[in-house]
């Protein structure tokens, strides 16, 4: 087991501190003379004092249990126990002749002392290894080790499972596989791509790879994903670590447009419908697959039935999910001749947006990146990654910190690195993190017992 | 106020006994033995080798038979007094209590003529009784004496039986705060002997309420060993089993004739009164 903060480990002495009051208090306990203690000794005193004493060190046991729990938990351990893994190999043709198999061994040295699924996405068998055992990539048969014909998931399955587990992909970043992962991408789970030419370790991220992690609500956690490909080589293999949970969200954002295809809209969307935010998206012109995310992932109800809100020359649209508002733009801040970007509307924006919100509202709650035109010209694949995104509280009560947002929002569009974080085994931590929260849950309960009842 | 202020307090007040005590001299108690003295009791028949002083002519005259008056002769009797003088009763002001008590006590008893002997459990004894020198002996050792050593009641109250000589009244002064089964022992055998008894339970308020707080480490003022407890938890229990302990002692003291009277933290007056009102 290890922690990702490590450094609250140093608080553990602290747990020991109701028993060393207890000891403390102890020694110092005022000595009481009285006249005799007749009848303090007596039998039926002695059982009930056994039974005290007894409850005392359960209640001191309790506390110092809790206090281990709080530092555990702000510690966050993450274990690699007798975990099972699934891990998604990419076996296809383009993964022939690099280094991959290399890659794999140091992927699996990640999972430590875990068995690891490891899933042939060219032909599709999975196989069961330990990790001591390195599969040849492409070649089946030395997969196979325990002499079972292992289920055959088509692929989509394979990929819908992301919903309830983590995952790990092993496979280059072609085309194909980027769509393969973005398609199956669920809202709320986030990735973590590894470069394999970077250092691989537990804690590995790619100098490629930046992350901006800030905390909406307590419970909520969101992860901007960063991935800048401009400095993306074709032979680079990545593999990618897509955690799942419910409090995290997706935001993916391109800096080239092409590229934007697989990793822009549909995730921002769907985080913006989680957090009660209202946010407009300024996706790629060529963003065509855009309208195959909605499909895919229903949010053409979303949007049939939600309100059609125009502004100037386009329209959005107003999505009432409970609390949750996402108002939805699909404008284009280039145009395919003559590359102009419209101030013009994102101004009109801003007015109608100040007039249903409250001008003071917008103004601590809105963030508006004004874009250089000039900086959008140019051939695709050299402009800027731009993003304009507009935040706005729907109500006061809902506690997302816009503040923190804007300023996450604007050192991301200067490029910025905020928090890197390392999100490696989430899941682990938040199995660890739910179990210790029951488990303190349940201790607290136990105490007032103790204390007030028994 | 000092124990010569406060026994001369109670000097005044007349106490009889209930029962009849044996005596040398001539006191304010009925004798078990007829004699001559003014309070007339009944008659009978006249039989030869009467006194004819005692016949009543009266009776005579108005039914022709010779009577003869019977009367009951008064007499002294001996009053013991037992003070436990051990460790427990040096808590708070219970010794102090129990010194007023028993100076009163003796002090009453001894204006009403009554030979009185004080017994202690640090080993004084003074046997019945009325010369003033003794009694100022008595007075003397009570000012001086200070509460200490251990109560060892199946030992006490043997040796404190085998000084009873005669029929009296038995005062026990103490806390009572041990083994209730000796008394029981005691007061079963004071009745067996036609002793009268009256006990004193001297306590403190602290034992009656024990307003300990938080956890602390009890020592008895005659044990050595310790207790720790914590008092808010164990309160309840010491005080339902001092009021069992209580409950037990006046059962003792009420199916062996006695009496059992409570004297806590300035009230011995009060307690004092009781004992008149209800003994005599």
């Amino acid at each position: 087991m290890s922690f990702l903060s490590p450094y609250f480990l140093l608080l553990l002495p602290l747990a020991g501190l109701p028993l060393l009051l207890f000891i403390g208090l102890k020694g110092k306990r005022k000595l009481v003379v009285f006249s005799t203690i007749y009848l303090l000794k007596r039998e039926e005193f002695k059982d009930e004092r056994v039974r005290q004493k007894l409850r005392m060190w359960l209640i001191i046991i309790l506390r110092v249990l809790m206090l281990l729990s709080i530092i555990l938990l702000l510690s966050r351990p993450r274990y690699f126990g007798n975990k099972w893994h699934n891990a998604y190999f990419d076996a296809s043709i383009s993964m022939k002749g690099k280094s991959s198999k290399k890659a794999l061994v140091k992927l699996l040295n990640i999972f430590g002392k875990d068995r690891v699924s490891i899933i042939n996405t060219q032909r599709g068998h999975l196989f069961k290894s330990d990790t001591s055992e390195v599969p040849e990539i492409g070649e089946n048969d030395v997969f196979y080790t325990d002499g079972r014909v292992p289920y055959l998931p088509p692929c989509k399955l394979m990929c819908a499972k992301f919903h309830k587990k983590d995952a790990w992909i092993f496979a280059d970043s072609i085309k194909g596989n980027r769509f393969f992962l973005n398609i199956n991408l669920p809202e709320d789970a986030f990735l973590k791509v590894y470069n394999l030419k970077g250092i691989i370790d537990s804690q590995l991220i790619s100098s490629n790879t930046k992350h901006y992690i800030y905390t909406a609500k307590n419970n909520e956690k969101y992860i901007w994903f960063y991935i800048d490909y401009k400095d993306h080589l074709m032979d680079n293999n990545y593999y990618f670590h897509v955690f799942s949970d419910n409090s995290i969200g997706v935001r993916l954002i391109h800096s080239t447009p092409i590229l934007s295809t697989f990793f822009s809209t549909y995730p921002f969307y769907m985080d913006s419908l989680s957090t009660n935010c209202v946010s407009i998206d300024t996706p790629d012109p060529y963003c065509e697959n855009q309208v195959v995310f909605f499909k895919n992932k229903d949010m053409t109800s979303y949007i049939s039935s939600s309100k059609k809100v125009p502004f100037g020359r386009w329209h959005g649209y107003m999505i009432h999910s409970g609390l949750k508002t996402l108002l939805l733009f699909n404008f284009y801040p280039y145009d395919t001749s003559s590359q102009f970007y419209d101030i013009a509307f994102l101004k009109s924006l801003s007015r109608t947006l100040k007039h249903m919100f409250g001008e003071d509202r917008l103004r601590k709650n809105m963030y508006i990146r004004d874009i250089d035109p000039e900086k959008c010209t140019g051939p695709i694949g050299k402009r800027p990654g731009i993003i304009t995104g507009f935040y706005v509280c729907q109500d006061d009560t809902v506690s997302v910190n816009v503040n923190k947002v804007e300023y996450i929002s604007s050192s991301l569009c200067d490029n910025k690195t905020i928090h890197k974080y390392s999100f490696s085994d989430l899941s682990s931590i938040m199995s660890i993190k739910r179990f210790l929260i029951y488990f303190l849950v349940l201790l607290f309960i136990l105490e007032t017992l103790l204390v007030y009842f028994l | 106020m000092d124990i010569s202020s406060f026994a001369q307090k109670y000097g005044s007040l007349f106490i009889k006994s209930k029962f009849l005590v044996d005596g040398l001299y001539q006191g304010r108690h009925r004798s078990i033995t007829p004699g001559y003295s003014v309070e007339f009791t009944e008659h009978r028949p006249y039989e030869a080798g009467d006194d004819l002083r005692f016949v009543d002519w009266k009776v005579y005259a108005r039914t022709d038979r010779f009577m003869v008056k019977k009367f009951t002769e008064e007499t002294e009797m001996d009053v013991y007094v037992f003070l436990d003088t051990s460790g427990s009763m040096g808590f708070e002001k219970k010794f102090h209590n129990a010194i007023l008590t028993t100076g009163a006590l003796i002090y009453l008893f001894h204006t009403q003529k009554d030979r009185v002997s004080l017994y202690s459990t640090s080993g004084y004894f003074m046997p019945p009784t009325r010369k003033r020198d003794d009694i100022r002996e008595i007075f003397r050792y009570l000012e001086h004496i200070t509460p200490f050593g251990t109560f060892n009641p199946k030992e006490c109250f043997s040796d404190f039986s085998l000084r009873i000589k005669k029929r009296g009244f038995v005062i026990l002064v103490s806390d009572f705060l041990y083994d209730v089964s000796y008394i029981e022992q005691f007061l079963r055998f004071m009745q067996k002997k036609h002793r009268q008894v009256v006990g004193f339970m001297i306590l403190s308020s602290k034992e009656e309420t024990f307003p300990f707080k938080g956890g602390a480490i009890f020592k008895g003022m005659e044990e050595k060993e310790k207790i720790e407890l914590n008092a808010d938890i164990e309160r309840r229990r010491y005080l339902k089993a001092l009021k069992e302990h209580k409950k037990t002692l006046s059962h003792y003291f009420k199916t062996n004739g006695g009496h059992l009277i409570f004297i806590n933290d300035d009230r011995v007056e009060e307690g004092l009164s009781r004992f008149i009102g209800g003994v005599a």
